[in-house]
């Protein structure tokens, strides 16, 4: 059964108080805030607007006959709610991302897959990892050749993983693929299907990106909505730790690659 | 393969990079060129063309070193288990397959000295790191 974090709405039938709405609204926000969760929090609102009913209606009970529905019905349209609601995304039922009752674990791999590049050989062996730990994984190239095609596969990413119930999406690279699945899940403008995901840092994204002024914020943002960053040494972990700051809460993992015990044949 | 890629019956150094500015090929060209001529041997880069732009200018100036293009990842390690030594001249590297790679078939990494890459090599103990191209 899905329920909300919150309801409210149900002493509003008889008397509307909008400063009341505002205010629980207001302190739920503030809470989710103070927490530094990524997940978000949905918030059910009771609402009965509605047209006083005529004398000649069929139907007289009190509830049609409640004058203040006609003043909760202007006061949910007027100008003061609209600018509330700014503050907040709406959402359907069927649009909370909850779990799904799937035993399947399903794991989107984000990437650039150029063959020959470094990210290619990576995405193949995270997947087969992947593989054998369990995970269903599907594998996503980047599509980076103009704006408009980043805008589509943006929504091309959030459709997929509605679609196919993805459960947890990596991305390799804060910048190429990072930014795209931020846009994704957690796009400002329009309700998302908000899948989970980690960010694995690839080494340009740190190294070069994030100094770029005009990358930095979306990638800086990018880093905070994830469940995590993984970086493979840690110089790479300390470019990003330097630019998120100490205080940050966004989590890094430090996965070490290298065999230090190597020795060649010959030096 | 040799015969399909044209690699030729002489020992060879092994270059993979894909062709952008952050792996700044051209950074020891000279040097490669030299190396080339006075021990008798190729310079293979091997990469798919990440910046066209790029790629312009430098693919004309390789010289005697030589783009293959793009290789599919088994010939890469095909073709890197029987190279003389691997480069890497990137500006900056997170963690470098082809390093890794290349020290697990123990084949010597000559490679420039980066965040990343010191990550991966000891100067003189898991491999050679070079700061300079004169150093190279």
């Amino acid at each position: 059964m899905i329920s909300t974090g919150h309801f409210l709405g149900l002493e509003l039938i008889y008397s509307f108080r909008f400063e009341e709405l505002k205010t629980s609204l207001e302190k739920i926000n503030a809470e989710l805030k103070q927490s530094k969760t990524r997940n978000p929090v949905y918030v059910e609102l009771m609402v009965h607007p509605g047209l006083i009913q005529q004398a000649s209606s069929q139907v007289q009970d009190e509830f049609h006959t409640c004058s203040n529905r006609q003043v909760e019905f202007e006061m949910l349209a007027s100008n003061q709610m609209k600018e509330l609601l700014k503050q907040f995304r709406l959402v359907s039922w069927h649009q909370l991302s909850y779990p799904k009752p799937f035993e399947e674990k399903r794991l989107l791999l984000h990437s650039l897959m150029k063959r020959g590049t470094g990210n290619y050989t990576s995405c193949l062996r995270l997947r087969d990892i992947l593989v054998e730990m369990g995970y269903k994984v599907y594998l996503r190239n980047i599509q980076e050749h103009s704006s408009q095609i980043k805008i589509n596969e943006v929504g091309d990413i959030e459709e997929f993983c509605r679609q196919f119930v993805i459960n947890l999406a990596i991305g390799i690279n804060i910048y190429r693929s990072g930014i795209q699945l931020k846009d994704s899940f957690y796009h400002k403008e329009r309700i998302c299907y908000q899948t989970p995901y980690y960010l694995i840092i690839a080494g340009t994204d740190a190294n070069i990106y994030l100094k770029m002024a005009d990358l930095r914020e979306p990638m800086l943002e990018a880093m905070r909505l994830s469940q995590g960053l993984i970086a493979l040494n840690e110089s790479l972990a300390q470019e990003v730790r330097q630019e998120i700051g100490e205080n940050s809460s966004t989590s890094i993992e430090l996965i070490p690659q290298s065999d230090n015990e190597y020795q060649p044949n010959a030096t | 393969m040799r015969r399909e890629l044209s690699i030729g019956p002489r020992p060879y150094i092994i270059f993979p990079a894909s062709i952008r500015k952050v792996k700044d090929v051209g950074f020891a060209l000279l040097q490669l060129n030299r190396i080339i001529e006075r021990y008798d041997l190729d310079v293979y880069v091997l990469g798919p063309i990440i910046e066209q732009n790029y790629a312009d200018v430098l693919l004309p100036q390789l010289d005697r070193v030589r783009y293959v293009g793009t290789v599919s990842h088994n010939r890469l390690l095909a073709l890197l288990k029987n190279s003389v030594c691997l480069i890497n001249t990137s500006i900056s590297e997170g963690m470098s397959n082809a390093i890794l790679e290349a020290q697990i078939n123990r084949v010597l990494p000559v490679v420039r000295a980066n965040d990343g890459n010191r990550h991966l090599v000891q100067h003189q103990q898991t491999g050679l790191l070079f700061d300079t191209a004169e150093q190279f």
